[in-house]
């Protein structure tokens, strides 16, 4: 009781002091669109904050998404794996599956390469590009995307593409400062030419994550 | 705009939903609808970055990953030390009034359940102990044994005619014991074990006495959560109940 009050007290202090005395600073807009359009020339404003003027909080969304996967990790260790993991679903849902699937995950990494264009960007593009995988795995049988996993070492690739984000940081002292853009496109296709990069980047690594998430899931407890 | 204003009430609605339902699954597909919807609401506040994000995490992933963690959510381990309508063995799979009951419940909490035959003298010493989840078809007067009631069955007199013993006899092999003994005249029982051995006993009359017996879940004192879940079902469930008993009687 004691301590609920003495932490309430100062609380409602801060509280009050800070909305009786606070003076709003005079803000001067950090970036306009225009002035986002003469630096980077990305039409997708979002792209360029997240990825540019504010990657570094971007660097930080990443982290804390591998550190969600450890945990995922370390708490499905602790189930014993199926052996025979049971498939749903009809014929119908197998055959459409195998049709949409990579329907699905095309439309993930079309969401990443045109990130600076059109709406979309690495988060949503990443994660769409697994849920392909996902419908393989639910519907035609989990086999094939979990000996895919292995193949293809996507725990590492995902410690990987984190590692070049940092790295491409650090490079960025050769224009002067840290988290500078390396390589500047102003107009075509792969406009934004960094920050492109820096969306691919995002977008398998995002894309490697779930693709762990799914594949512990599916290992320790199966499919739908 | 309108629209806005009918998404923000739906959501809020859904949301209401989602917390009052018992049924995890109905609860994540509204989880799912929820997401959608937000989706939908970001579309028209012109964030349609976020709208994507929302429809592919928020419908699609995290409906996945909440669905497989819901699927089995514990094992329940059930014994049993005596065969009766409640519940019985036949070829290693088992059957009775009790396991359809169970096996309805187990699908509505997504549970698994382990059916395990034990020794009559050492069950209630391994349910304390924590090694049992629930006892079925067993009778104790142990009150201090956590216990969620079911059904109600009557209590029955069967008259033998020789013989001057009189006995109490509630499971299945006691029964099956007091009936083959020529010294008992009077066996007092209950309804789901004479169900049970209804063929093997011949020219015998009965008498129902007014006095109910009432069958309980006797449940692992450890698991408060088991026995709150059980209560509600049976609560809730009393029309299936009756509907199981009459099947079988």
């Amino acid at each position: 009781m004691l301590k609920t009050i003495l932490t309430i007290i100062p609380i409602s202090i801060l509280f009050v002091l800070l909305t009786f005395q606070y003076i709003p600073p005079s803000y001067t807009i950090l970036f306009t669109p225009k002035q986002v359009l003469n630096d980077i020339g990305t039409p997708n404003l979002i792209t360029a904050i997240y990825l540019d003027y504010r990657v570094y909080d971007t660097l930080f969304e990443i982290l804390v998404y591998s550190v969600a996967i450890l945990g995922v990790r370390f708490f499905l260790s602790d189930i014993p794996a199926h052996e025979s993991i049971k498939i749903v679903g009809t014929d119908a849902a197998r055959t459409l599956s195998v049709i949409i699937a990579p329907l699905i995950s095309t439309l993930g990494f079309y969401f990443l390469l045109t990130g600076t264009i059109d709406p979309g960007g690495a988060f949503p593009g990443g994660i769409i590009m697994s849920i392909g995988l996902l419908l393989i795995a639910i519907f035609y049988g989990p086999d094939r995307v979990m000996e895919m996993f292995t193949k293809y070492k996507m725990d590492l690739v995902e410690k990987l593409v984190l590692n070049l984000f940092v790295l491409y940081a650090i490079l960025g002292i050769i224009k002067g400062n840290y988290f500078n853009n390396l390589f500047v496109v102003k107009e075509g296709l792969y406009v934004g030419g960094g920050i492109l990069f820096l969306n691919i980047l995002v977008g398998i690594k995002v894309f490697a994550g779930s693709y762990n998430i799914m594949y512990f899931f599916i290992k320790h407890r199966g499919t739908l | 705009m309108i629209l806005i204003d009918i998404f923000l009430i739906l959501n809020l609605a859904l949301s209401i939903y989602l917390i009052l339902q018992h049924r995890l699954l109905n609860a994540i597909i509204a989880e799912g609808v929820i997401s959608s919807l937000s989706a939908a609401l970001f579309f028209l506040l012109k964030a349609p970055d976020i709208a994507i994000t929302q429809v592919a995490i928020g419908s699609g992933f995290l409906t996945f990953l909440f669905i497989v963690s819901i699927k089995i959510k514990e094992k329940v381990i059930v014994a049993y030390c005596e065969e009766s309508a409640l519940i019985y063995e036949n070829n290693g799979n088992h059957y009775g009034i009790s396991v359809e009951i169970l096996s309805k419940f187990a699908k509505i909490e997504a549970i698994e359940i382990e059916y395990r035959r034990s020794d009559c003298i050492t069950i209630y010493k391994e349910l304390s102990e924590g090694k049992i989840d629930i006892i079925i078809s067993a009778y104790t007067k142990d009150a201090e044994i956590p216990r969620v009631k079911y059904l109600e069955t009557e209590r029955i007199i069967l008259k033998k005619g020789t013989g001057t013993k009189q006995v109490h006899a509630y499971g299945t092999n006691e029964l099956l014991k007091a009936y083959q003994d020529p010294e008992v005249s009077e066996i007092m029982t209950i309804l789901p074990s004479l169900i049970f051995i209804r063929n093997r006993i011949k020219g015998i009359k009965m008498d129902f006495v007014d006095k109910k017996r009432d069958v309980y879940f006797y449940i692992n004192p450890y698991n408060s959560d088991l026995m709150d879940y059980l209560k509600k079902f049976v609560n809730r469930n009393q029309k299936l109940i009756e509907e199981t008993v009459d099947k079988y009687a």
